[in-house]
């Protein structure tokens, strides 16, 4: 009775997974889940998920990775922490993924953090990017596009590119975001430069008017403004400034668009002191980019794709590659040795290359800034570009 | 009693707060110029019966009839429009708005010429007249009974329910709002007149009905009140 | 600059003087304190957005649409959500209204959550210089139309036998019914009006924050510090009120510390309720007689 017992749970155990223990990945399949805000007020960066899945359909269209094909599950969290709890658990337990791809909300990357950890399950993050992602260090986590920390050392250091700027001021939100981008900035700013920050302003979330700011800036004439502000602040920042006739550059934050702004502004003469960090090798609607659009249109026809859709295909080309090194008996830390091998990468749509290592998850460690010449999006690794 | 002469009728009302039952089928009826008063002891339903009249309260059975018509069910304001207005025990005066904007404010859903109504009830409040910029808040409670009947009488009815106008008055405003029932009376008003004073009731009224426990105990001409007033007194008010 | 702030004051005063106006229109009128008021100012910019850049209408025509439907927004919502709670606990009332605003903006997310719309200016011309200040057509209309609104409602309230009997109605409403005012359909109409004034707000707004779905909301602390500033329930109040706080957002955020600017409004809030409970133009009103 006994030993019939054990045959029957042997029989069992083959029958659902024929070859192999690891979850996820069958004879020709593995799993791969995605979460990201896919509605609600945040899903203009949920895109990214789009932009993931399209690089591995295209990956199964070219006949897969060891001969499987990726399977993708995608979840919304509509950015919220107890949502993309259960996104993720479902993720894990019921549709028994090999690895996640996922998170673009900060809040909802913390809150599913731990538990994933503890099941060693692969994480790449899709889009999230505050730094403290990576901090503490997580063996099974890697985040394959620029964080705070970079895009804000980048800012200043893209500044301190033309020749002779000596005052630079900062404007940022009073939340959390905008005081650890600020502090990143201004600490790099002393240690790389030597320099103070020589103004600080608040500009407050829903805002919808920056006079005081402008005036103030001004009053003080720096060489620039860098903005740690959000979307909708940053247009209005820049939408003031062109009213007030002040002409200092202004620098925008990483998930701050140059379209989305233009938009938002309406005015292309406001544009012309304003850059935003940019993370991407071909410039918006470029040629160049038009492959990468036409790869995320091909499987999602209604897409309207900008800046965020391409913020993961990076990191979907990584996880591609680090599938391929970890061979075909495919385990979870097969697949965490491959990733933290990945060097230099070049995935030809982040204009930095990924690097992984045993002890730094954090990918990418630099970008460029973007701006409009002559009424077109040119990408500037320095200010005299 | 002939009854079908009836202008105005209640016709076997009910009604509940909540369960507790407040009048259990009441009956009476007004003619036209006719002023009827309404008796009764403290809680007997006689205010019930006014605001479901004039459409505060809903009825659980029973009928009103205003010329045959039926105003049951109808909204505040209907009942009003119809020709049924009350004047209430809390005179639910505009209290921030001067005497002439509160009468003004009478006439203001008829929309007929309020300038001549406005003299009309004047000359019967002199008193009204002297005071027609103060607010209503600041006048004395006599005042303020002559400002709710002014109003009531600006809104053009064709019956005035008057919910105990003398209450809680001086002596002298209690013989001022007689002299103005009378006067009104003799001007051929219909009203329905609730009132505790029962001296001052009866020797305006032309008929009463006595209501207990929410029930009509004792009708009758006044005639009939006045020559047993001791002991109906005795019997309904203690 | 002083000058420069105070015009800029002046718009973002007007703003809030407008909304807050709106609000003690309705809490004047119907005693109902609208929690929901800045989502119908969202929904009044949404609505001018469809009509003009959506279904294509002259500007005019796209603004007097979107009046309507927020009139007719307005007198469903007394009609179907307020009117059968009405005689309950205040609270519950207010609570609706905080419904209505979850309601609005759970439509306007499903329909445009993804993106921030941009409402183009209604006249597009370059700024205007007065000596050292700068203002845009659209400040200036800010202003204008704000100031029209506010001029109308004085003038309804105070001079009108309509305005006297709509205050009338809310005071006293058994008084008012005891006349033969319909107050119910009062009250109805009033949400109507100030669904009305929100369009209108929304309107003039829009261009210059741009449409999301909770653009309304932060603005709805701005008018309620402007009507606790001035007085709650008073008119005067609320519009000197907005104003004074738009002005002191922009002189603190300039003179001390644009950290100031946001919290200015529950800075306000807060030393009002505690040192003037009745606000600057309050005063005790007895409202029995
Ligand atoms: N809102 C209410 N809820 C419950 N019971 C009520 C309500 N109003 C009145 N009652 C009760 O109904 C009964 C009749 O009250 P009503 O006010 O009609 O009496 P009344 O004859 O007008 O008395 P008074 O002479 O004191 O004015 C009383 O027992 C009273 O307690
Ligand atoms: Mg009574």
């Amino acid at each position: 009775m006994k030993r019939m017992t054990a045959i029957l749970a042997a029989a069992l155990v083959a029958v659902a997974n024929p070859a192999f223990a690891e979850p996820g990945v069958g004879e020709d399949t593995i799993r791969i889940g995605i979460f990201a805000p896919l509605t609600g007020s945040a899903s203009i960066f949920g895109r990214a998920a789009f932009g993931a899945e399209a690089v591995y359909n295209e990956v199964n269209e070219k006949g897969g990775i060891h001969g499987r094909k990726i399977e993708v599950v995608r979840e919304d969290d509509g950015c919220d922490a107890a949502r993309a709890i259960s996104a993720v658990r479902k993720l894990t337990a019921q549709d028994d993924v090999f690895l996640i791809h996922g998170g673009v909300c900060s809040g909802t990357v913390m809150a599913v953090r731990d538990d994933l950890e503890r099941q060693n399950v692969p994480f790449v993050i899709l889009g999230a990017a505050s730094a403290g992602i990576v901090k503490p260090f997580k063996k099974n986590l890697f985040q394959p596009i620029p964080n705070s920390d970079v895009v804000a050392t980048q800012m200043v250091d893209f500044a301190m590119s033309k020749p002779g700027t000596a005052k630079i001021a900062l404007i940022s939100h009073t939340d959390e975001w905008g005081e650890t981008n600020s502090r990143v900035a201004t600490e790099h700013l002393k240690k790389a430069y030597g320099l103070d920050i020589s103004l600080k302003l608040a500009l407050e979330r829903s805002t919808t008017d920056a006079t005081p700011q402008i005036l103030q800036l001004r009053n003080a004439q720096p060489d620039f403004v860098l903005a740690m502000l959000y979307p909708a602040e940053t247009a209005l920042l820049v939408r003031d400034a062109h009213k007030f006739g002040m002409t200092t550059p202004i620098l925008g934050n990483f998930g701050v668009s140059l379209e989305d702004t233009r938009d938002r502004v309406g005015d292309m003469a406001a544009m012309a002191n304003f850059y935003t960090f940019y993370a991407y090798e071909p410039a918006l609607s470029s040629a160049e980019i038009e492959p990468w659009t036409k790869m995320i249109t091909k499987y999602f026809p209604d897409h309207r794709a900008d800046t965020f859709s391409y913020e993961a295909m990076g990191g979907a080309l990584a996880v591609i590659e680090a599938l391929k090194q970890a061979g075909p008996d495919l385990t979870r830390d097969k697949f965490i040795a491959a990733m933290e091998s990945i060097k230099d990468f070049q995935s030809g749509i982040l204009n930095t290359p990924i690097t992984f290592s045993a002890d730094d998850h954090a990918g990418v460690n630099g970008g460029a800034m973007i701006a409009y010449r002559d009424g077109k999006p040119t990408v500037l690794k320095t200010w005299s570009e | 009693m002939e009854t079908n002469d009836f202008f105005f009728r209640v016709e076997d009302v009910h009604v509940h707060y909540g369960k507790a039952a407040a009048l259990s089928g009441v009956s009476l009826g007004v003619r036209r110029s006719e002023v009827v008063t309404l008796l009764g002891a403290n809680g007997s339903g006689k205010t019930t019966l006014l605001n479901t009249v004039s459409g505060f309260l809903p009825l659980t059975a029973g009928d009103v009839r205003i010329e045959g018509r039926s105003i049951r069910g109808q909204a505040p304001h209907a009942v009003v429009r119809a020709g049924v207005v009350q004047v209430s025990q809390y005179r639910d005066l505009f209290p921030q708005l001067s005497v002439r904007d509160n009468l003004v404010l009478g006439a203001a859903v008829r929309g007929d010429d309020s300038d001549e109504a406005l003299e009309g009830v004047y000359a019967k409040f002199p008193r009204l007249k002297e005071r027609h910029a103060q607010k209503a808040i600041t006048l004395s409670g006599g005042e303020q009974q002559m400002l709710a009947i002014g109003r009531a009488l600006m809104t053009r009815p064709e019956i005035i329910l008057l919910d105990e106008p003398s209450a809680g008055l001086a002596p002298m405003f209690v013989d001022e709002i007689a002299r103005i029932m009378r006067e009104l009376k003799d001007e051929g008003r219909t009203m329905l007149l609730v009132e505790q004073n029962m001296r001052l009731a009866m020797n305006i009224a032309d008929r009463f009905y006595i209501l207990r426990d929410g029930v009509v105990r004792e009708e009758g001409h006044c005639d009939h009140l006045r020559a047993n007033f001791d002991a109906l007194a005795r019997e309904h008010y203690l | 600059m002083f000058a420069q702030l105070v015009a800029s004051g002046l718009v973002q005063g007007s703003i809030y003087a407008v909304i807050a106006l709106g609000m003690t229109v309705l809490f004047r009128s119907t005693g109902v304190v609208h929690f929901g008021y800045g989502a119908f100012f969202m929904a009044g910019a949404f609505a001018v957005y469809v009509f003009s850049q959506v279904v294509g209408m002259a500007f005019v025509l796209a603004f007097l649409a979107a009046v309507a439907v927020l009139v007719l927004v307005g007198m469903a919502f007394e009609r179907v959500l307020v009117r059968p709670i009405v005689h309950g606990p205040h609270v519950t009332v207010a609570m609706m209204t905080v419904a209505m605003s979850y309601l609005l903006t759970g439509v306007a997310r499903f329909f445009w959550g993804q993106e921030v719309l941009r409402m183009p200016p209604i006249v597009d011309v370059p700024p205007i210089f007065v000596g050292s200040i700068v203002l845009t057509a659209q400040d200036l209309l800010i202003i204008a139309g704000c100031m029209a609104l506010v001029v109308a409602f004085f003038l309804f309230f105070a001079r009108t036998k309509l305005g006297k009997l709509m205050q009338a109605a809310s005071q006293v409403p058994r008084g008012a019914a005891l006349v033969g005012i319909n107050v119910p359909g009062f009250h109805m109409a009033m949400w109507g009006v100030v669904a009305g004034i929100a369009a209108v707000a929304g309107t003039l707004v829009a261009p210059v924050t741009m449409l999301y779905p909770d653009m309304g909301a932060h603005l709805l602390i701005k008018a309620f510090a402007a009507m606790t500033f001035g007085g709650f329930g008073n008119l005067g109040g609320a519009v000197l009120g907005g104003l004074l706080i738009g002005l002191a957002e922009q002189l603190a955020g300039f003179y001390i510390s644009t950290a100031l600017i946001d919290i200015f409004a529950y800075l306000v809030i807060i030393v009002v309720l505690i040192v003037l409970p009745n606000g600057i133009l309050g005063k005790k009103e007895a409202t029995r007689v």
